[in-house]
């Protein structure tokens, strides 16, 4: 799986692509305890080029959201392609996870909130 | 010739003369010729004393009688000297004539000979090989040669030579000088003349306007005479028609061999192409070429393959004959191993292949072939192709007009590294592509009006509801009538694929080991995607069974072998007409669970885990567990 980490403004951005499964889920995982015990705990990730997740990756992304949400930030999601989309669906977790249409719309989200 | 030679035939003439003279009191008669004693009578009587003297000025004859002073006997030896003169000068004149009769006659014996040799000498070689050995031999000279230039080759020339071979530079040498000069037949050594040829002379042989020939006759002891040309030139005159046949005899053999080798090429590559159609459930297959009288490079292939989807190719090698045909046999050929062999055929693939592996050879001669190559996956109806300039390629549905499809690629064979493209479009009942070759489309008729591809889309329009085998037939047919008696000008092949049923399943399984860790998962989602699209199973349905598959794999890693534990989990994947069967078994630790007690974790909980089982529960309609023998098994099965 490719990643790329990017920032915007206090926005940790982290754009996924490929398959997300558990073979790949350690450096997504290291990556987001990085960022929250730096502090840096608004991080959105873009799962635009992810076609696949299972629920070792689903459940990484909850450590992740629950992490967050202590440091007083939030996970958010965006660009959910439909095999993903049903996933979410199917855990109900779409409930749980802030999930947004694209980049932008999520990023707006942060600054409402700020 | 001295007129005393002659005097043998005449000794009795003289005897006669001298008995006369003797008789009128001579005491002996002498005739001289410029002063010496050719003949005497009698012999031995001596010569002194008086003597009559008369003298022939013309001919130096003299009449000596002695005995005689009588000098009223002098004008009758006059006249007697003079008759004998113009006696013996005639005898001389018909001696030198009789001598050149002779030798003419020679001649024309040799030339006679010559004519009858080489009536039977057809080939160019044997003819021109009498020629040269006769020519010098009638010539009295020690060698001959002979040239032929002939439009667009390399000129023809043979030797006779009594002592040593010339180098044929030479003799080419020679046969520019007079073509250079066609006046002037006689050369001698005056610096012109190439090295070992002292003097030569030629004589161009008579034959057709572009082609140019002559024989030479070379290194003569003496110069060559004028008759000596008189009779080259009666032999090159004769020799001239004869080689003209040889010629047209040459270039006959060289065409029947070419026909030979035409037909023996055509022979090739109709047995290239499939001798039989594969016959498959649901899908209509009929492919026909018909060849112009000139070899060509269209060619097609079908292949059906256990577990592959249907491949199909058609193409055109530009140009004709034997180029083309051997191109053709070599692109067929590549195409052929690559549609059958290569591990997963898609048709761009196919014609990457088809461009690196031929190229070299296509830029060789600067030809190149146009391609179209397709995959008819038989479960799902769905039809990939590529495109590589050839047309016209007409697709039809019951629903919708005839339509082109475009070739969005270049030929095959022009340039280094291109990259192919594959497009899709989804068969169902009903629908028939046609790929033809532009044989079709550009046939003519008498009045030089091209068929077109209008035409082309009007006939299939009418012939659609026909069988693969009827819509050929028809378009065949079609272009026949429109073409007349205009000659076919190219080869006519077509690829006709019809779908006669609604899709359907093929029933197929696939197993495979790997070790319990996370990398090696994905293998088995890649074999169950693979297999699935294959046999034709719905594409959400396999999205789902390869998630519930992961799933299950990742549980088994993390919970029957423990993360980082080897072992090996053996799995089997059915596809059959309307489910999917996963079965995996593995030898690690007996599953602590209670499938009917497993239920999706509440969202709210943000649960770090658990969901892998509940969504396998949710995906699929049956999941089963066995322990038997220190062996899980476990079975999902999703219908659809």
């Amino acid at each position: 799986m490719e990643i790329i980490k990017k920032t915007s403004g206090s926005i940790a951005i982290l754009q996924l692509k490929g398959r997300f499964d558990a073979h790949e889920v350690a450096p997504v995982a290291a990556w987001m305890q990085t960022q929250v015990d730096a502090g840096l705990a608004q991080v959105l990730i873009d799962l635009e080029g992810v076609n696949f997740i299972d629920s070792t990756a689903l459940s990484s992304l909850v450590r992740g959201l629950k992490h967050c949400r202590e440091k007083g930030g939030e996970l958010r999601l965006c660009n959910l392609q439909q095999p993903v989309r049903v996933i979410f669906e199917l855990t109900r977790l779409d409930k749980a996870f802030s999930i947004y249409a694209d980049q932008a719309t999520a990023l707006a989200a942060f600054q409402n909130i700020e | 010739m001295p007129l005393a030679d002659l005097l043998p035939l005449h000794q009795q003439d003289f005897q006669a003369l001298a008995a006369t003279w003797l008789r009128l009191g001579a005491d002996s008669v002498c005739l001289l010729e410029n002063g010496q004693v050719i003949a005497a009578y009698p012999l031995k009587q001596s010569q002194d004393g008086q003597k009559l003297v008369a003298r022939d000025a013309a001919t130096g004859l003299e009449l000596h009688l002695y005995g005689v002073n009588n000098h009223q006997w002098q004008s009758n030896a006059e006249m007697q000297v003079k008759l004998f003169g113009r006696m013996l000068t005639s005898e001389n004149e018909m001696e030198a004539l009789t001598a050149s009769l002779v030798e003419t006659q020679d001649r024309l014996v040799a030339l006679y000979d010559l004519t009858r040799a080489t009536r039977r000498a057809i080939e160019v070689d044997d003819l021109l090989a009498l020629l040269t050995v006769e020519s010098s031999r009638l010539l009295d000279a020690s060698g001959a040669f002979a040239v032929v230039y002939l439009p667009g080759q390399a000129p023809i020339v043979r030797q006779h030579h009594s002592q040593k071979a010339l180098p044929e530079a030479h003799l080419l040498a020679a046969a520019t000088l007079y073509r250079r000069d066609p006046n002037r037949r006689t050369f001698k050594d005056g610096g012109t003349l190439p090295v070992g040829m002292r003097n030569v002379i030629m004589s161009s042989l008579p034959v057709r306007d572009q082609v140019f020939a002559c024989l030479g006759v070379f290194n003569k002891s003496g110069d060559f005479t004028a008759p000596d040309g008189k009779l080259l030139k009666a032999i090159t005159d004769q020799a001239g028609a004869k080689l003209d046949n040889a010629l047209l005899y040459q270039e006959a053999i060289q065409r029947a061999r070419i026909d030979a080798e035409m037909n023996l090429a055509r022979q090739v590559q109709t047995a290239l192409l499939p001798q039989t159609l594969p016959k498959l459930d649901g899908i209509d297959i009929h492919a026909v070429s018909i060849p112009a009288l000139e070899v060509g490079g269209d060619f097609f292939d079908v292949a059906a393959m256990p577990n592959r989807p249907l491949v199909f190719l058609l193409g055109d090698v530009t140009g004709k004959g034997l180029p083309a045909a051997l191109l053709m046999s070599m692109t067929h050929t590549v195409a052929h191993s690559a549609v059958r062999y290569m591990p997963f055929v898609a048709p761009h693939q196919v014609l990457d292949r088809l461009n690196k592996d031929m190229l070299d050879d296509y830029s060789a001669v600067g030809m190149f072939t146009t391609a179209f190559v397709g995959t008819l996956d038989l479960p799902s109806r769905k039809l990939m192709y590529s495109n590589a300039g050839q047309s016209p390629i007409l697709y039809a549905s019951p629903t919708h007009q005839p339509q082109l499809l475009e070739a969005a690629d270049i030929p095959v064979g022009v340039f280094d590294g291109y990259t192919y493209t594959s497009h899709s479009i989804q068969l169902s009942l009903g629908d028939v592509l046609v790929a033809m070759t532009d044989g079709f489309n550009e046939s003519r008729n008498e009045a030089g009006e091209m068929f077109g591809i209008e035409r082309l889309k009007d006939e299939l329009q009418k012939l659609q509801r026909g069988s693969a085998r009827e819509i050929a037939d028809g378009l065949l047919a079609a272009i026949s009538t429109f073409a007349g008696n205009h000659p076919q000008d190219d080869d006519r092949t077509l690829v006709v694929l019809k779908i006669t049923s609604e899709k359907g399943i093929t029933a197929m399984q696939t197993n495979l080991t790997i070790s319990a860790q996370y990398e090696q998962l994905r293998l088995p989602a890649a074999a169950l995607r693979e297999l699935g699209t294959r046999a034709g199973a719905p594409e959400e349905i396999i999205g789902l069974c390869e998630l519930a598959l992961q799933e299950l794999l990742t549980n088994l890693v993390d919970h029957a072998y423990g993360k980082g534990l080897a072992g090996q989990i053996h799995i089997n994947i059915r596809v059959e007409p309307a489910h999917i069967q996963i079965k995996t078994e593995d030898s690690g630790q007996p599953a602590q669970i209670n499938l009917d007690s497993v239920s999706m974790p509440d969202p709210g909980a943000l649960m770090e885990g658990g969901y892998g089982m509940a969504i396998i529960k949710n995906l699929m309609d049956d999941v089963s567990y066995r322990r038997e023998n220190d062996l899980n098994t476990w079975v999902l099965t999703r219908r659809w």
